[in-house]
């Protein structure tokens, strides 16, 4: 008979334990790499010092430009963050040792697509602070924004996340991936990124981007993490493959 | 004899060009086999797809008389440790979280003082807090070295572990080898040029003798549609 | 020296065969395929809103259909790779074929409707959901084909390539409730609301395009899987000289 050392078997509670393992070990990563996520931060705000200059300052008064401006840079942030997911494993062939444990890979993902998410809403609520300040948005609005648009960046997030985790997998191993990751991640990304801003635009100026009610675009708001993240846990196996 | 690894008939391919045909190994406790070969002809593959990491284009593995290839039927973690030729680390962390990576990896809690122990042992005293990336080569394969007594895995798959590391390096690489094996029944692979550890080790497989390359025989593909 | 009777000498009828009936069932289809165009064009009288230009909804529908059904087919032999592996070099050229297909389709539905566009809705491209969804569609077919060509390793290339698919599939069921759910300025679906929008005539010479269309696009497809198989046999051989 082997002697197992401390015989761990492979069930639930190792799956959350490598999970939270994942997450602990990112947050690391991010912490002692702290100039990273300024220089994200401080792209963000070039941007929304930008969009004024491009736009001009009548174009900045309608509440739905106020908002298309946030989701824009929304996407930038995020397509910066998923771009870093692995990163800090694949630089010098961590990610092999670690796949080389019985670490569940699905645990390995999820735990990556958390972080991540995470990792974007540090990021948005700064972001959001000096949008509401340098765009004047409404003070009678911005309560009842904040209380949709919250939840809605906390799906957006992970439905992101999800979908960008998944890509930088499939891309890791291809001649292009600065090109392929943007060129597959927005086509893809496109429905959740209309259901956010409209229902953004909807509370923000009562009015609908769509002759419809805001449940079908809850729907695709809720549909979209779950959808990837049960197929990212299906193909982790085939994922993290090195072939 | 407890048979820790195993594989039949597993066949590499890179891309369309066959890489290795037919090997079949039997790894048993306490056991220790060098492979070698030329450059390129196909070690680090090999040890790849015994790790788990690649896929095989057939054959079999077996690690722990539980199946890797085609169905990964184990159940329990295998502690069997891969070491890449590039020492994988975390580079911006230092060198005690590089060592609880490690060791969390395999999810072994250690209290503090056994991971200073292990450092001392590698010749990386009062280096706790240094980061990973101001590490030299051979000291960076130090580290994985410490890792290793840390973990004490059932296997090791060392891909070329005496890289960058000097004779002391290399005298202290095989006393952890020697020490492991001796009192926690490790089973050792171990793909090398050093002449030293093949000379150490009690088997040598020389991969050449798997390869098809010198075979010029008429080959029918069949094609599919 | 006849190389082409020599070269063709030495091909196996087995091989020879198949490929010599679709070239033939090609010529065929498209001889169809002009003659219903021919009816669509002078046999049915005028619309009484769009005038002689609506005559391209002929081409732009059963064409868009094309697009999103071969696309369709791409996303269901890619999951099949990914489930039958033994079997997975089949599925994942048919896959590949069929990706191809539905790009080119895709291309000549936005330009079709571009030309449709212009007279009845003065622009040539509108902000519209559906047409949105269409080229959204365009860029996940062509972002499969630079993967795939940029995917120097075989193996990974046929998974990726098949994980990609499945994800275009996913995002197909948006575009096609997309003129419900979304605003349009699309008419209605024509056939699923037992049409109320078009006559009796026009719906059956519509119907005809679509099958003619269809076929049309199967002996394009068979011919551009043998090529595929061609190609990728060669360099099978190729690569282990």
């Amino acid at each position: 008979m082997f002697k197992h050392k401390n015989s761990l078997k492979i069930n639930i509670k190792t799956w959350f334990f490598a999970f939270l393992f994942i997450n602990k070990l990112s947050l690391h990563s991010a912490w002692v790499n702290k100039t990273s996520w300024f220089s994200v931060f401080i792209f963000a705000i070039t941007l929304l010092i930008i969009f004024p200059f491009g736009l001009g300052i009548e174009a900045l008064k309608r509440s739905d430009v106020q908002i298309g401006c946030y989701w824009i840079i929304n996407q930038f942030v995020i397509i910066t963050s998923v771009s870093r997911m692995f990163s800090a494993e694949q630089e010098n062939n961590a990610l092999d040792f670690l796949l080389s444990s019985k670490t569940p890979r699905s645990a390995i993902l999820c735990g990556k697509i958390s972080f991540t998410s995470m990792q974007i809403l540090s990021l948005q609520i700064p972001i959001i602070f000096f949008w509401t300040i340098f765009y004047h948005v409404d003070e009678k609005t911005i309560f009842l924004l904040l209380k949709t648009i919250i939840p809605v960046t906390f799906l957006f997030n992970i439905g992101s996340s999800s979908l960008g985790a998944l890509l930088t997998c499939i891309t890791a191993k291809s001649l292009a991936k600065e090109i392929l990751l943007p060129l597959l991640f927005f086509p893809l990304q496109c429905g959740i990124l209309l259901a956010s801003v409209s229902i953004s635009i909807q509370v923000a100026s009562n009015s609908l981007l769509g002759t419809f009610s805001s449940d079908a675009w809850w729907t695709i708001l809720f549909m979209y993490p779950i959808i990837f993240t049960v197929l990212g846990i299906l193909l982790s196996n085939i994922l993290l493959q090195e072939q | 004899m407890n048979c820790y690894l195993s594989c039949d008939n597993l066949s590499l391919k890179v891309g369309y060009q066959p890489l290795i045909n037919l090997f079949s190994l039997n790894l048993y406790a306490s056991q220790s086999i060098a492979l070698i070969g030329s450059n390129g002809c196909g070690k680090t593959s090999l040890l790849k797809v015994l790790a788990g990491l690649s896929k095989p284009s057939s054959g079999k593995v077996h690690v722990l008389s539980k199946q890797l290839w085609p169905e990964n039927q184990s159940e329990h973690e295998n502690f069997c440790v891969f070491l890449s030729h590039i020492p994988g680390l975390l580079l911006d962390h230092n060198i005690i979280n590089n060592l609880k990576f490690y060791t969390q990896s395999f999810g072994l809690k250690l209290p503090d003082e056994s991971y200073l122990n292990a450092l001392n042992r590698v010749g990386l005293k009062n280096r706790e807090f240094q980061t990973a990336r101001s590490l030299s080569n051979g000291q960076k394969r130090r580290l994985t070295l410490a890792a290793l007594t840390l973990i004490k895995p059932n296997i090791i798959l060392a891909d070329e572990p005496t890289n960058g590391l000097d004779s002391d390096g290399i005298s202290l690489c095989l006393n952890i080898f020697e020490q492991l094996m001796n009192s926690n029944k490790t089973a050792l692979l171990v793909a090398t040029h050093e002449q030293k550890i093949i000379d150490w080790c009690q088997y040598k497989i020389n991969l050449e003798n798997f390869s098809l390359q010198n075979k010029k025989s008429k080959k029918t593909i069949k094609a599919l549609l | 020296m006849n190389i082409s009777k020599i070269s063709r000498q030495n091909i196996p009828s087995n091989i020879l065969k198949p490929i010599k009936r679709w070239n033939n069932l090609l010529i065929i289809f498209f001889i169809i395929q002009i003659i219903v165009w021919y009816i669509a064009l002078f046999k049915i009288g005028a619309d009484t809103d769009q005038g002689n230009v609506y005559r391209i909804l002929f081409v732009h529908v059963p064409v868009a259909w094309c697009a999103f059904f071969w696309v369709f087919f791409s996303a269901v032999f890619a999951g099949l790779a990914l489930i039958k592996t033994n079997k997975a070099i089949i599925f994942d050229r048919s896959s590949h074929t069929a990706i191809e297909i539905g790009t080119v389709f895709s291309i000549l539905t936005i330009i079709t409707g571009s030309v449709w566009g212009r007279p009845t809705w003065g622009v040539w491209w509108d902000w519209d959901p559906r047409l949105t969804s269409s080229l959204v569609m365009l860029l996940i077919c062509c972002g499969y084909l630079i993967l795939r060509h940029f995917t120097p390793d075989i193996k990974t290339k046929r998974t990726v390539c098949a994980i990609v698919a499945i994800l275009g599939l996913v995002n197909i069921p948006i575009v096609y409730f997309s003129v419900n759910l979304w605003r349009s300025v699309h008419q209605p679906q024509t056939f699923i609301e037992n049409s109320k929008n078009a006559s009796t005539d026009i719906s059956l010479v519509l119907f005809l395009n679509y099958i003619a269309m269809f076929i049309l696009s199967i002996a394009i497809y068979k011919i551009r899987r043998q090529a595929i198989s061609a190609q990728e046999t060669l360099d099978a051989a190729r690569g282990d000289e």
